[in-house]
């Protein structure tokens, strides 16, 4: 089989030094194919965006320290290359697209003009056939009135636009990959579909591989193939997306998909109550021995604060790193799992 | 915009009829005996005396006396002085001089601090960061007499690279050392404004983004951040621009030159009134005008920015 | 003159909390901007010079027992010996003696003014930024009459209006003028940075709730905005405290500020100027006790600020 199109390996990435050092990617591993939706999913701090910035090669160094690990494009590893060569991926090879569009665009440029630029210093356009460019990328995410549009700023366009706008920036130089880093979070629910549909869309008429970044699980369940589970800078459970919703096997999956209201449950009056996670997530400068989920779990026992438990298979495709992995998963995500469940 | 100027040129009025009236009454309404000392050491003629009460209005109220002057100076007449010369050829012949001081001191001091500031700000913590904030310190520390002292009495008297003197006419390089001393506070200023603004912009989504459309690295230094960056130093060189035109009175004191400043500050030693009011009215127009430009100016380099 | 830079003892009271949290930020503003602003070497020198100079100016007779007035014309211009370590100027003054003596006047002038531009400054901002409507635009206006006078253009106007030159002018009497001047030209700056915070803090939730609560505007202000717009506003008088030397020295230097008989460190550079080729330690001297008390300010306020505003760290 070839090479996939990204594969992250035991990425580690530390951020300061000294006893204020926060170990924020763990040992991360992840692979996306082409033209497949990975979404990764976790709380913020879990490392999801850091590990995207690793990839891009956009991460700020210093603060942060990249210790071990590697980023393969199509079997190149990236970490060890060249920055001019890293620069030429970019945008290129891979694009991405940021979580707060308004902050993300220059606010002293016009939309079309930093569209444009990619043209202008990736293909060497003139400025005028750039500019022509940008008025079709804008038009191919659906942006009205694109040839007006072209030439405001950001601030003009509203939330949504802004992020079409984005995303059509991304896009211009035709990545392979591209990565959302929580492409909806900031818009109306609304909105947020339409986005949600409009990246779907694009990736299965280029065929590109898409690493979705998000928090949000309604948002995952539409468009991933498959998802990747961070919490405190590891991939805690890895599988397709149909088999997470029914056999979730962490019980830090399970918590996430019992914190939010589901739709079926509406219909039937009074469904599941919700059930959130307790507690917080650990501090990067000190996660706790053993399982780091552990102080949170309800279903921690001794061995969970003693070992690590390792990310391992425990089905088809179904990685999971949880010391009872197995139980969880074959008890399925509606019957409330109890301490039982692990005393048996 | 349009009514965005508007409204700032008439909220122009009010600030200036209040600083010339309250010059005007300092140097008429408070002086007891306006001749005091204008004809030498002997008591002024009666005819003379009558002559200037008429010119000056000096029999009707203060109040009036001012707004004859403003309407007559509303005309383009800025009175005489008095010994009769006319205060607008006055200040032609003096105003080009401050002008271009004004001008190199303003490129002098906006190449050096931007300078100063790219190279901190690009770089970080380290030996120019250091050293650029302990000079811009002393900078900001040296009052510019001390600075136009001192160069003048080192540049000018022992190494003799410079006149101590400005003659009347300068040129460009005559005008150089003044014009340093006169921006050399300034420069700190932009310095820090500049590296500040670069540090702030270097972290900004928007040069991440930048770096994530895989822009090679000077387009992204030069565009992205030296463009935003820039907005907060070119508003403050703006401000400098109309400040400098009407506050050289230390370092032409200081360099001997025949500007705007030496004559006002003649004129209010010599109590001439007519003069001293007159470049005030002048001055303060031209330092309200450039504020209002600059504040305009922003809204061009800033497009969020819109004044309605 | 036995308080000076208002700003940092504020923060001195916090210090407990402070101690040992080194690395952390749990304590408020002012706990965290001491435990930042104790790291810094700067804060530390700036702190030790103005000490120096506090000492100067309260007790002059610690550093010498020369009269700074004793003049001796027959060792006019005399250079540096240990007779009079700084040489002599061109009256025969003790150039030493008399720049430990300038300290007093001029850190009077200094601490006065910045006093005083802050509280009308302060008084008028926080009145513009909570009244806000016609009685903001009235005070604005009012004060850019005064911001539209070129500083040193006013400060000649006003300064010769009361004092004919050449006019002799009793210590007190010219001390205030000069203070006063530096005042009524400065408020704006001091207004302004106050009105925007004001401003800036009605707009907070947390005002609105305050208000929405029932307080009243004597509690709100007091409460929640005059706390936090005071960090910005010492940071100014600390800043300006130094930049008022300058401008009294600058006065002086034109020769319509302090003269003699008071003793500052303008008036020697004044009085040293024409004859600076032959006596340059006449200039030099004064010159460069002006500069290191500007710049001890100026550090401090600088200090003080990367430590008080979080977004400069």
């Amino acid at each position: 089989m070839a090479a996939p199109l990204l594969e992250v390996d035991d990425l580690r990435v530390e951020f300061g030094t000294g006893p204020e050092t926060a170990s924020v990617l763990n040992g991360v591993s992840y692979h996306v194919d082409e033209g497949e939706t990975l979404a990764v999913l976790g709380e913020s701090g879990s490392g999801k965006s850091v590990t995207a910035q690793t990839v891009m090669g956009i991460l700020d160094t210093p603060p942060g320290r990249i210790t071990g690990g590697a980023v393969r494009f199509r079997g190149e590893e990236l970490l060890g290359a060249a920055p001019e060569r890293r620069r030429l991926l970019r945008g290129e090879s891979m694009a991405m697209i940021f979580q707060d569009a308004l902050s993300a665009l220059n606010p002293v440029y016009t939309v079309g003009f930093q569209i444009a630029e990619q043209f202008r210093f990736r293909r060497g356009m003139s400025r005028r056939d750039a500019m022509a460019r940008a008025v079709e990328m804008l038009d191919l995410v659906r942006i009205p009135s694109a040839a007006q549009r072209v030439k405001e700023y950001p601030h003009q366009f509203s939330g949504g636009m802004r992020q079409r706008a984005m995303i059509a920036m991304s896009l211009a130089l035709d990545p392979e990959l591209l990565i959302a880093d929580e492409p909806t979070t900031a818009l109306d629910v609304t909105v947020q579909a339409q986005i949600m549909e409009l990246l779907d869309e694009l990736r299965r008429e280029r065929g590109m591989g898409l690493i979705l970044i998000t928090h949000d699980l309604g948002v995952v369940a539409e468009v991933a193939d498959r998802i990747a589970v961070m919490y405190a800078g590891r991939i805690v459970e890895q599988t397709d997306a149909a088999s997470l919703y029914a056999h979730p096997a962490h019980p830090y999956t399970r918590g996430l998909m019992d914190s939010v209201p589901r739709v079926d449950d509406l219909g039937r009056g009074a469904g599941a109550p919700l059930r959130p996670i307790p507690g917080l997530p650990p501090s990067l400068s000190a996660i706790p021995n053993g399982c780091p989920f552990h102080p949170r779990c309800a279903y921690a026992v001794d061995v969970c604060t003693d070992e690590v438990p390792p990310l391992r298979e425990i089905g088809a495709g179904h990685r999971a790193a949880c010391h009872f992995a197995e139980r969880f998963a074959a008890e399925g995500p509606d019957r409330p799992a109890t301490q039982e469940v692990i005393s048996r | 915009m349009g009514r965005y100027t508007l409204r700032r040129l008439l909220q122009l009025v009010p600030v200036f009829l209040g600083t010339t009236f309250i010059v005007y009454f300092l140097v008429w309404g408070l002086s007891d005996d306006p001749f005091a000392g204008k004809c030498g050491q002997r008591e002024c003629s009666a005819s003379y005396v009558a002559q200037m009460t008429e010119r000056y209005n000096l029999d009707d109220p203060l109040i009036v006396q001012y707004l004859k002057y403003l309407g007559a100076l509303l005309t383009g007449d800025f009175g005489q002085t008095f010994s009769g010369t006319e205060v607008s050829t006055l200040i032609a012949t003096a105003y080009p001089v401050t002008i271009q001081l004004a001008l190199v001191a303003v490129v002098i001091e906006a190449l050096i601090g931007i300078t100063a500031g790219v190279l901190t700000g690009l770089r970080g913590r380290g030996f120019v960061d250091n050293l650029v904030l302990v000079s811009t310190l002393v900078l900001i520390a040296l009052p510019v007499f001390v600075t136009g002292l001192v160069l003048r009495q080192v540049l000018g008297v022992e190494l003799g690279w410079i006149r101590t003197s400005v003659p009347a006419d300068p040129t460009l390089g005559q005008l150089l050392v003044p014009g340093f001393v006169l921006g050399s506070l300034s420069m700190a200023y932009v310095a820090r404004l500049m590296r500040t603004s670069l540090v702030e912009n270097k972290r900004a989504d928007f040069v991440r983004t930048a770096i994530a459309k895989g822009l090679p690295r000077r387009r992204v230094v030069g565009v992205h951040m030296l463009r935003n960056s820039l907005i907060p130093v070119v508003t403050f060189l703006g401000y400098d621009i109309g400040a400098l035109m009407g506050g050289a009175i230390v370092t032409e004191g200081v360099f001997n030159i025949r500007g705007i400043g030496g004559l006002v500050f003649r004129g209010i030693q010599q109590q001439d009134i007519a003069t001293v009011v007159g470049i005030v009215a002048l001055l303060v127009i031209v330092f309200l005008l450039a504020n209002l430009l600059v504040d305009l100016l922003y809204a061009v380099l800033d497009p969020r920015i819109r004044y309605d | 003159m036995t308080e000076t830079a208002p700003g940092v003892r504020p923060a001195g009271a916090a210090a407990p909390e402070g101690t040992g949290a080194g690395t952390e930020h749990t304590g408020g503003l002012w706990a965290d901007g001491w435990a930042q602003l104790r790291r810094r070497p700067l804060f530390w020198i700036a702190s030790a010079l103005i000490g120096v100079l506090l000492l100067m100016a309260l007790f002059p007779s610690l550093f010498t027992s020369v009269d700074p007035q004793a003049a001796d014309l027959a060792l006019s211009g005399a250079d540096p010996s240990p007779d009079a370590i700084f040489g002599r100027d061109l009256q025969g003054h003790d150039i030493y003696a008399r720049a430990i003596h300038g300290a007093a006047p001029t850190l009077t002038v200094g601490l006065l003014a910045s006093l005083g531009t802050v509280v009308l400054g302060s008084l008028a901002g926080l009145a513009a930024g909570y009244v806000g409507g016609w009685g903001d635009s009235l005070i604005s206006r009012f004060a850019e009459v005064f911001a539209g006078l070129p500083f040193i253009l006013g400060g000649i106007v006003i300064l010769t209006t009361f004092n004919k030159p050449g006019q002799i002018v009793g210590e007190v009497r010219i001390i205030t003028q000069v203070v006063l001047t530096i005042v009524v030209l400065s408020w704006p700056l001091a207004m302004r940075i106050m009105r925007a915070a004001a401003l800036e803090a009605t707009q907070q939730d947390y005002v609105k709730a305050a208000r929405a609560l029932g307080a009243g505007p004597w509690r709100i202000v007091g409460r929640h905005i005059l706390p936090n717009t005071l960090a910005p506003v010492l940071v100014f008088a600390t800043i300006q405290f130094g930049v008022f030397i300058g401008a009294e020295a600058t006065l002086s230097f034109l020769g319509i500020g302090l003269r003699d008989p008071v003793v500052s460190w303008g008036v020697m550079i004044s009085e040293a100027q024409e004859r600076v080729a032959d006596i340059p330690q006449a200039l030099f001297f004064p010159a460069a006790f002006l500069v290191v008390a500007v710049l001890a300010f100026v550090m401090l306020g600088d200090a003080v600020r990367d430590a008080f505003d979080p977004r400069g760290r």
